[in-house]
């Protein structure tokens, strides 16, 4: 409400926010801030919304009304438009009117049906390359100014600290990645705590503690010492000669 | 064992430019049995882990700063401290 309003400028308001240790909920909470604080302070933005990857395809978490989410929802059908296009390739689209546009020819015609004449797409960048876009819409041509452009851009920037702070600079291709090494990790460090705990005698986690403080000694990861101590007893099964023992 | 030194979780966390999830990982990869809320609340200090617990997030930091050029200087729960 007019008087209830922070003060301070939009763009110190979302440093502060992106301060706060963030998860998933608190990410998506956030960025249904950042959509009604760009519609709020960026004039002629009749409809803002934010797209993300997830689960391998761009998806609406925040939308300021329906109509924004069924012009989202045409982008993504059609493969089209400057909210795809800021989410693939990294940078800042502006269709300044829709009347002259023709780089979306299949998009277009629906979004003017839907009244919208201009849309300016900023992308929204995490550690790893672009993950979506913060996408503002009107429906008067050439709304936004350069004040406007320069604006939103500040939006869009801070919305990308609030993501790499959330954690949502992982793709799930390299998330899926990440966690199968993971797994292969855990796989090996258990498979040579069997084989100490059979060669000393020892507890699993007394067992673990020893591998543990042999990496450290070495400054090497545990899950390569742990492969070296299983390598170990295959050598020794297939009657090769052992490496030079430097650990368990 | 002592009692784990866990004061400090995230301020390590922060210095190895590592997210919540990002560190969830890494303590994964190195055998941890808690979940990532878990974690995250062992880092804060809100709850308090097991010494066993702890070491395996002090080592995922570790290898983080081994990987910076470091070396361990997030203490293990036997250890008063370890030289940076």
């Amino acid at each position: 409400m007019p008087g209830d309003r922070d003060t301070s400028p939009p763009d110190q308001v979302l440093e502060r926010i992106a301060a706060i240790p963030a998860g998933h909920d608190v990410v998506d909470g956030c960025l249904r801030l950042v959509v009604a604080l760009t519609q709020a302070s960026v004039e002629g933005a009749d409809g803002v919304s934010v797209s993300l990857q997830r689960h391998g395809r761009l998806t609406t978490v925040a939308a300021t009304d329906q109509t924004i989410l069924d012009m989202d929802a045409r982008q993504y059908a059609t493969g089209e438009g400057p909210c795809v296009d800021a989410s693939v390739e990294g940078h800042w689209f502006h269709a300044e009117s829709l009347d002259h546009e023709t780089r979306w020819p299949t998009f277009t015609p629906k979004a003017k049906r839907l009244g919208i004449n201009a849309i300016l797409s900023n992308p929204l960048v995490a550690e790893n390359g672009p993950v979506g876009a913060l996408n503002i819409y009107s429906r008067t041509a050439a709304a936004f100014s350069p004040k406007e452009r320069a604006l939103a851009s500040t939006f869009a920037s801070e919305a990308s600290i609030l993501l790499r702070v959330g954690g949502v600079d992982v793709s799930d291709r390299r998330l899926s990645e990440r966690l199968g090494a993971a797994l292969r990790n855990r796989h090996i460090i258990a498979q040579a705590e069997g084989v100490v705990m059979e060669r000393e005698g020892i507890s699993e986690e007394e067992a673990y503690t020893s591998l543990r403080v042999i990496s450290q000694r070495d400054g090497r990861p545990l899950a390569e010492r742990a492969a070296d101590v299983v390598d170990s007893t295959r050598r020794t099964r297939s009657g090769l000669p052992a490496p030079k023992k430097t650990g368990p | 064992m002592t009692e784990p030194p866990n004061d400090g979780l995230d301020r390590a966390r922060l210095d190895a430019g590592l997210t919540h999830s990002e560190l969830w990982l890494r303590y994964f990869g190195l055998g941890g049995m808690s979940t990532a809320l878990q974690v995250e609340a062992f880092c804060y200090g809100v709850l308090r882990p097991s010494a066993h617990d702890h070491d395996v997030v002090a080592h995922a930091l570790n290898e983080r700063f081994v990987e910076l050029g470091g070396n361990h200087p997030v203490a293990y729960s036997d250890i008063e401290r370890m030289d940076p």
